[in-house]
């Protein structure tokens, strides 16, 4: 009898639960929407930094900084690194160790150094410390005589604030499902780079690292790309150029987001019925390829007293969806129109894997 | 009859307004920006700040102070379903029909993220309904370049956040570039995008002082204000230490920019517009 009733507790939860799952969030907006916006296709941007990792070795060596003007700040921070499956993170810098010395092996003046507790202050809570370079000759040696272990990682980041050579990156933002290139231009004025001038790395949502090539400004992907949508983050491309100008090294490092897309929601032809009142009704059939929660925003139209189409109201639905599905979308209007009414303005939304997609009936 | 009812029309409706107006309970509560929060009236706002600014409500008790998760991405479950969850509660808890959100930084992005996808949570429709206004205090609504610049080269370490501590989806998430897509796709009250259901008015941070011999430094931390200093190699002329100027004056409309309205002419640092500095607490009461 126990046994009995707990299967009929635990089956009414499931039902509940299900019921719960299906349940719709509606919402009609004030005022009718516009038409959304088109797809974002492309992102446009420009750098006057680059950054590069450098040994811990090099670093006693000495590692080449490209500065090309007074108004110029450099970066330094410890670099977390794997080794036989464990995770190191090296010595914090010393910046009274540090120094910079041209191609004669002379120090450099140094105009200002930041401490790490300021650098923390600032939003670098990674262990940085930075400092400003007095003078520049476009080349010069970031050296510390501080024991550093060979094998650890440090950032060197420069940037040289309003600087005239500022690499530009024009770069395609939705990448379709199965496709393995990506569109990205890169120029600095009217130079423009070969893909041998240009490394690129390629970085998954969670950071990981994947293969990539640089052919006739695309990004070629070696495999094919599995996160889906934008929910954990984005794809991004990082683009390293080294080049001459007037005889001066420039440096540039540039990232870039992009996002991997495919149609998970396809819609049918929407049933819209008046159910007195000035409330109606419109049934729209759908069908997803993942399940998720997804949504639909639309425009209900009716013909107006001269034959004109008005627009009367805007609702968004949003439900979890398994497989194929109806979303029944309830507006209240208060113009009077006449028929046939029609959806306009439609877009469908995966919220689950955080994609829009623009449809018409 | 027919002249009873003409006169008692206009009674009804003014009765109705009154009682209206009788049970309008206005409310406002406090949204942090990036961190994760756990006793923000103290640590984020101060109390002095919140103390000061509840002084405007009809019910001085009819506030709230937010602690979530906002080091999560701004659509989190932990970041805008936990802004979600406790709005939904002070709503229901003191029947709030006119609610004022007051927002810091990326606080006005994950607001924004609620008035801009209404159907994303089901608490979503009924706190839409209920904001009258937000008042965004040096929103990130455009992003920065200095996330880009804290984010520079630490992919390999954003994998390993849980083990490093400093994995911050928030800041990822405000690269300028990150911010221009959502502000394209999923965020509206920007230029050419459609207009927030609520009124969305900011307060523009311009400028940091840090002069040593200036007492006005000190106001929010003097450390701080140094450190800001830092940050400027990544920022126009015209930012706060954290924010350019064009990226808090982004989304919705700007109410003020710091030294227009500020005691002394004083500019508010990202710091100092979170604080009890140069009369904005004041300006604040006397707004909502």
């Amino acid at each position: 009898m126990i046994k009995k009733l707990t299967k009929l507790c635990v089956a009414m939860m499931l039902v509940s639960t299900a019921a719960n799952a299906n349940e719709q969030t509606v919402y009609q907006f004030p005022q009718v929407q516009s038409a959304p916006v088109s797809q974002l296709q492309t992102l446009e941007k420009d750098s006057v930094e680059y950054w590069q990792h450098v040994s811990g070795k090099e670093l006693k060596r000495g590692v080449p900084v490209f500065v090309n003007q007074a108004d110029n700040f450099i970066r330094i921070a410890p670099k977390a690194r794997f080794d036989s499956g464990e995770v190191f993170k090296p010595h914090d810098l010393q910046l009274d160790e540090l120094s910079v010395r041209d191609a004669n092996s002379r120090q450099l003046p140094i105009q200002a150094i930041v401490a790490r507790e300021q650098m923390q202050n600032a939003g670098f809570s990674d262990g940085s410390i930075g400092l400003k370079l007095g003078q520049v000759n476009g080349k010069a040696m970031l050296k510390t005589s501080q024991a550093l272990n060979d094998n650890d990682t440090y950032l060197v980041h420069v940037i040289e604030k309003g600087s005239r050579n500022a690499l530009h990156a024009k770069s395609q933002f939705k990448l379709k499902q199965h496709q393995q290139r990506l569109a990205m231009q890169l120029s600095m004025g009217q130079k423009r780079f070969k893909d041998n001038d240009v490394q690129l790395t390629l970085f998954a949502p969670d950071g990981e690292q994947l293969a990539v090539g640089y052919e006739n400004g695309e990004a070629v992907f070696a495999y094919p790309l599995e996160t889906i949508g934008a929910a954990k983050g984005y794809y991004e491309l990082e683009a390293n150029v080294k080049t001459k100008i007037n005889g001066q090294i420039v440096k540039r490092s540039i990232k870039m987001p992009f996002v991997h897309s495919a149609q998970t929601i396809t819609m049918d032809t929407a049933k819209i019925a008046y159910l007195g009142n000035s409330q109606y009704q419109a049934q729209v059939p759908v069908q997803v390829t993942d399940a998720g929660r997804f949504a639909i925003r639309a425009t209900l139209t009716g013909k107006g007293s001269k034959g004109e189409r008005v627009k009367l109201a805007t609702v968004e639905v949003a439900k979890q969806i398994d497989n194929y599905s109806n979303f029944m979308m309830p507006f209240s209007v208060a113009k009077t129109a006449k028929a046939p009414f029609e959806l306009i303005n439609i877009e469908l939304t995966d919220q689950t894997r955080m994609l829009k997609f623009a449809s018409t009936q | 009859m027919k002249i009873k009812t003409r006169l008692l029309m206009p009674a009804l409706a003014l009765a109705a307004g009154l009682s209206q107006g009788a049970f309008a309970a206005q409310g406002v509560a406090f949204v942090h920006g990036t961190g994760q929060q756990s006793d923000a009236y103290n640590d984020y706002w101060t109390g002095s700040f919140v103390d000061t600014v509840r002084q405007g409500l009809p019910n001085t008790n009819n506030y709230t102070v937010i602690n979530c998760d906002f080091e999560q991405y701004m659509w989190a479950d932990g970041a805008v379903g936990c802004l979600a969850e406790q709005l939904t509660t002070f709503i229901s808890n003191k029947n709030i029909t006119e609610l004022t959100l007051i927002t810091h930084s990326n606080g006005g992005n994950v607001v924004r993220w609620i008035l801009s996808n209404p159907t994303w949570d089901s608490r979503f429709p009924n706190i839409i309904n209920k904001v009258t206004r937000t008042i965004a205090l040096a929103p990130s609504s455009g992003g920065t370049p200095l996330a880009d610049a804290v984010v520079a080269g630490n992919s390999f370490e954003q994998s390993l956040g849980w083990l490093l501590g400093y994995g911050n989806d928030a800041v990822k998430q405000q690269q300028v570039s990150w911010m221009a897509s959502y502000n394209a796709q999923w965020l509206n009250g920007t230029p050419n995008r459609p207009s927030l259901p609520s009124r969305f008015e900011t307060v523009v941070g311009s400028d940091v002082e840090s002069a040593v011999w200036d007492s006005d430094s000190y106001c929010g931390g003097y450390q701080n204000q140094v450190a800001l200093e830092v940050t400027q190699n990544w920022l126009d002329s015209c930012s706060d230490g954290f924010l350019n100027c064009s990226s808090q004056s982004l989304a919705g409309v700007v109410w003020f920019t710091d030294k227009s309205r500020t005691q002394g002419s004083e500019p508010l640092s990202h710091q100092q517009s979170r604080r009890n500095c140069f009369g904005l607490s004041d300006m604040l009461k006397n707004r909502i």
